[in-house]
């Protein structure tokens, strides 16, 4: 059989290295990268997810045609006019009667080079909207991330690494947390914020502040099992010995140990927080009229038969940038997950 | 193994409490007069709530006393309520929540479980064949369907799924659970029954799919790299018998587990997917009250759930022991 | 070189794609090849001696990695006579598990792969009709080339005639089985028209032969209620249950603690005399190897060094590394304080050079040894050494 060419240089100075240090391998970070990349689906997924936020956050500011909440109001003045006839004695009598019919606002407008997607049933521009819609989106769902891997960290890191009571009692509130129903909470929640008077622009800020309070266990749960398993390694009984301090001890060491899958664990809920967050918007428990997010544009049809029907571009790119945003982080994810897998066999 | 029981239960009322606490906590919150105002735009609408009703919510979850001691009393008023299975009377319903909970529940609980069982036929063999064909074209494209799978919101898909298949190509109605022009009885009305629930199904399971293909295909990959399938093959076993005996046995011991979990699912009512096609199950009926303020409704269906995921979570663990024989309940 | 400067001891991106592409196109070749349908003539073949049950005949086995190709097992010969025990010993990760692993076909594909080279086995086996269900009680001896062999075929030799005991019985058994469902499997499907009964009185009788006491209740136990020392045990009545030539034993005892080691060493002892077949042991201790073995195969970083009887090897050691390795041995009347112990590493094998792997590690490299790698040297009918030392004409040997 032919002898394969192995593509790795050889130099007559190399051979001076003893052979075992002689051998190249991929440094830790590219290895990962390759990995990563190795799969076309986190490249997809990477695509999607970077195309969404431009969209969304540059989006705006280069298109400028029409803002979030500026109605279309170039609708042309309909003039109804009825005819009425009447017989009297053998004498046909015709009364006209025009009727002014308002139609300033021009709605549910077909796609054209004036709305690139039309215009939806209030006269609202829906490209537009699903810019200003993913703003929120993605701005909800990485700050309810960020909240709940804090909170996570901390509580997950207090109770792994003090152990005892403390991490019991951590644990059992994650436990009652876990078995808290998700978005039947929310409702009463939501019910809440109705008692007491939101302006519509935050309130989803503080329904998805109130996810995650209950939402934390997971992470907190990945965090402790990583701690517990790390603080028997011989490293962690080094830094015991070098007598450095508890804090210096969980942040310096413990929690770049727990990294990794940390990231990936981001990653794969922001996709979940997204879901979430235009499941209420969808419910009408979010984002309220007229702010736009991609769940309220989508609302509109569990109400309207016609639309559903007949106006796809109102409600359809709605749902796929919704598609989009949460297929492209969990695709990012799941590649993460294997590149960051020092188990994974290819 | 009576003494795990034991703990386990223990440990699930204390569990329970704290759940109780917390939804206690929420309804404090809300300020009298909000009910007030919901109880009179429920009165509006049509039904009448009578001062009874409400007297007894408030007695019930000791409204009206914001002492510390008045808390306190409240809540094991309330907690002595719900051991003896009271959820207190629903506003708009005028019944007991319990009862309205027990005649909505059919219709979720036949919709989850026909869906969980398609679900698990389909996600079984997808998983095991994505493992076996690790990184093969089938792998990539079973993986990109469920992927989908899981990235779809249900609200989106279902109503997608109603306007091609039922309004666009007229093959199902798109809401309700019966015909209402039609007075079918007997294998007619199952036939109706089936009919209306197909789409919600379909789209139940098209959702969740996804998500346990892809554990099953974790576990078989971490299966078939252990050492007792070596020796299966070492054995002289056909490469069939090693997966669908020896790995397949092994991969089915959290695929069960998990199917215990699924209890509350079973339930609970899929809020959305009922929404979208007006199933008046139990989910649907929640939203509504939501809406409506039906407060005594959502407090007892959040309660309804919670014994549920703690129920599911026991069961778990026992069904776990019965699956693994290394799992001996100490 | 221009990289020269940046060289971190890191592959740069363009070498990763480039052992990438590599590594896919031959990937796909061999797998290509194992799963191929063949006729039987293309893989039967002859044996050298008719004396041996197997020889390995420059096998090469490699795993091709991101990282390059790693040639676990790069041009391995020897051969396992008749009725003998053939010890391979080396370090950790000099390929003596990969050669086992490429007799059995259990390399884990697409990674690990036999890229060339003959294992050819002596079978013997139940005479077969074309679709290859066995007629009658008949046998018939063949040799076959494993290497060479489809891996539907496969099935002929695999846990019939080549058996494995592997090294971790904690692992090795089927956690939700129970002892005796696991044995019965093997006769039920290596004996023509074997019934349950059958099966059952075979297992039984073969927990007795490896000194199971209560045979009947570990039949019915599940793998988790017995000790490692039981468990292998198992392992091993598992191995024999179908009578195999050749026996494959994968460090049988390292996992367990030292009591028990002795007596499974003891039970396989026992063993070689009772059964009709041969046995490869592989290890890294030279006491077992001392103890069981008739040959011995000593290997170090793929490669086969040294290999002649268990007298020649332990009284008559040639390859510097074969005598470092009896020095670092602790006996009791070694008087010395500190153990020798061989300085430097195992190399790691990807992108080997072409000269003798010790010779960074080696007291005695001369000049010749930076050339190229040195072949097989003859010291007597049965002793070989791959040293430049024992070259014709060469006065340091």
């Amino acid at each position: 059989m032919e002898e394969r060419k192995t593509p790795a240089v050889e130099s007559t100075a190399e051979s001076e290295l003893p052979l075992d240090r002689q051998v190249r391998l991929m440094s830790p970070t590219r290895m990962v990268v390759r990995r990563f990349f190795r799969s076309k689906l986190s490249l997809v997924g990477l695509a999607m997810v970077v195309g969404l936020f431009l969209f969304s956050f540059v989006g705006p500011l280069l298109y400028t045609q029409w803002g979030e909440i500026q109605l279309d109001e170039s609708g042309k003045t309909e003039y109804a006019v009825s005819e009425t006839t009447y017989t009297v004695d053998g004498v046909e009598y015709t009364v006209r009667q025009t009727t002014e019919k308002s139609l300033k606002d021009n709605f549910l407008a077909p796609p054209s080079a004036e709305h690139i997607l039309g215009t939806d049933n209030e006269g609202y521009d829906i490209f537009v909207r699903l810019m200003y819609g993913g703003r929120i989106s993605l701005t909800v769902s990485f700050i309810a991330v960020f909240v709940i891997t804090v909170l996570g960290v901390l509580l997950g890191g207090v109770a792994g690494y003090f152990g005892g009571w403390v991490d019991n009692l951590i644990m059992r509130v994650c436990d009652v947390l876990i078995c808290l129903p998700g978005v039947p909470i929310l409702l009463i929640i939501s019910t809440l914020l109705d008692a007491s008077d939101i302006d519509a622009k935050y309130r989803i800020y503080l329904l998805m502040i109130y996810l995650t309070l209950f939402s934390w266990p997971g992470t907190a749960r990945l965090v402790r099992g990583q701690i517990l398993s790390l603080r028997e390694q011989e490293y962690m009984v080094a830094a015991e010995a070098m007598g450095y301090s508890t804090s210096r001890k969980i942040f310096k060491h413990l929690v770049p140990n727990v990294m990794p899958q940390l990231i990936v664990q981001m990653t794969l809920s922001l996709g979940s927080m997204i879901l979430y967050e235009a499941t209420l918007s969808y419910l009408n428990l979010g984002v309220k009229a007229p702010y736009a997010a991609w769940g309220t544009m989508i609302n509109i049809i569990s109400t309207n038969q016609d639309i559903l029907q007949n106006h796809l571009n109102v409600w359809v790119p709605a749902g796929i940038c919704i598609v989009i945003a949460v297929l492209g982080f969990n695709f990012v994810g799941d590649g993460l997950r294997d590149a960051l897998d020092p188990k994974a066999r290819r | 193994m009576l003494k795990y029981i034991v703990k386990r239960l223990a440990l699930a009322v204390v569990i329970l409490l704290g759940v109780s606490l917390i939804i206690y906590f929420l309804i404090r919150l809300m300020p009298v007069d909000f009910i007030q105002d919901k109880i009179n735009a429920i009165n509006q609408g049509g039904a009448t709530v009578t001062e009874e009703t409400v007297q007894a919510m408030y007695a019930m979850y000791g409204l009206g006393d914001n002492s510390f001691g008045g808390i306190l009393k409240g809540y094991f008023t309330w907690l002595g309520a719900l051991a003896r299975f009271d959820l207190g009377t629903s506003f708009v319903y005028g019944i007991p929540v319990s009862q309205v909970i027990v005649e909505h529940m059919g219709v979720s609980f036949a919709v989850a479980l026909i869906a969980t069982i398609f679900e698990f036929m389909l996600a079984i063999p997808l998983g095991i064949t994505a493992a076996t064909h690790q990184y093969s074209l089938r792998d990539y494209l079973v993986t990109v369907l469920v992927m989908i799978g899981i990235s779809l919101p249900s609200f989106f898909f279902g109503q997608m799924l109603k306007d091609v298949l039922a309004l666009k190509l007229g093959w199902f109605p798109p809401s309700g659970l019966v015909d209402a022009t039609a007075s079918y009885t007997g294998l007619a009305l199952l036939g109706d029954y089936v009919r209306h629930m197909f789409i919600p199904i379909l789209t139940i399971v098209i959702l969740s799919v996804g998500a346990r293909m892809r554990m099953t295909r974790t576990n078989m990959l971490e299966v078939l790299n252990s050492d007792y399938i070596r020796t299966a093959r070492a054995k002289g076993l056909k490469e069939s018998v090693v997966i669908n005996k020896h790995a397949f046995r092994n991969t089915l011991i959290p695929l069960v587990t998990s199917l215990a979990g699924l209890l509350p699912t079973l339930f609970s009512g899929a809020i959305i997917t009922e929404q979208v096609f007006d199933l008046p199950g139990i989910g649907n009926i929640a939203l509504d009250a939501m809406n409506r303020g039906d407060i005594p409704f959502i407090m007892g269906y959040n309660m309804f759930l919670a014994l549920l995921s703690v129920i599911g979570v026991l069961l778990a663990d026992l069904m776990y022991a019965v699956v693994d024989p290394r799992v001996k309940l100490e | 070189m221009s990289e020269k400067k940046k060289n971190t001891g890191y592959l740069s991106g363009k070498e990763i794609r480039a052992i990438a592409k590599e590594n896919a196109k031959v990937m796909k070749r061999l797998e290509a090849y194992k799963y191929r349908k063949a006729e039987e003539s293309e893989f039967l073949s002859e044996m050298r001696d008719p004396d041996n049950i197997l020889e390995i005949d420059d096998l090469h086995t490699y795993f091709f990695t991101e990282q390059g190709v790693v040639k676990a097992v790069n041009g391995v010969s020897f051969d396992v006579p008749r009725n003998a025990t053939v010890g391979v010993v080396g370090e950790s990760g000099c390929g003596k598990s990969v050669t086992s692993m490429s007799v059995m076909r259990l390399l884990q594909g697409p990674q690990g792969q036999i890229y060339s080279g003959a294992i050819r086995f002596q079978s013997k086996d139940y005479k077969r009709d074309e679709k290859g269900k066995p007629i009658g009680t008949e046998t018939e001896d063949k040799v076959y080339d494993i290497a060479k062999m489809p891996i539907r075929e496969i099935y002929r030799i695999r846990g019939k005639q080549i058996a494995m005991i592997f090294q971790e019985p904690m692992t090795s058994l089927n956690p939700v089985f129970t002892i005796g469902q696991q044995l019965d499997e093997v006769t039920l499907i290596h004996t023509p028209d074997a019934t349950k009964e059958m099966a059952k009185a075979r297992s039984i009788e073969m927990l007795n032969l490896v000194g199971i006491a209560m045979p009947e209740r570990v039949y019915n136990a599940f793998p988790h209620e017995l000790s490692g020392g039981m468990r292998q045990r198992v392992m091993i009545s598992m191995a024999l249950a179908a009578n195999p030539r050749l026996i494959i034993a994968d460090e049988p005892t390292t996992a367990l603690d030292v009591t028990i080691q002795a007596q499974i060493l003891d039970l396989l002892r026992d063993l070689k005399t009772k059964i009709d077949g041969s046995i490869m042991l592989i290890t890294h201790d030279l006491g077992i190897i001392a103890e069981m073995a008739d040959y011995v195969v000593v290997m170090y970083a793929g490669r086969v060094i040294e290999k002649g009887t268990v007298d020649e090897i332990f009284h008559d050691p040639r390859h510097p590394y074969t005598i470092g390795l009896q020095k670092s041995k602790p006996t009791l009347d070694s008087g010395d304080e500190a153990l020798f112990n061989i300085p430097g590493n195992v190399p790691n094998p990807i992108n080997m050079p072409d000269h003798c792997y010790f010779k960074e590690r080696c007291d005695r490299a001369c000049e010749k040894c930076s050339g190229a790698y040195p072949e097989m040297i003859q010291v007597s009918p049965t002793h070989y050494v791959s040293c430049w030392l024992y070259e014709e004409g060469n006065e340091n040997g």
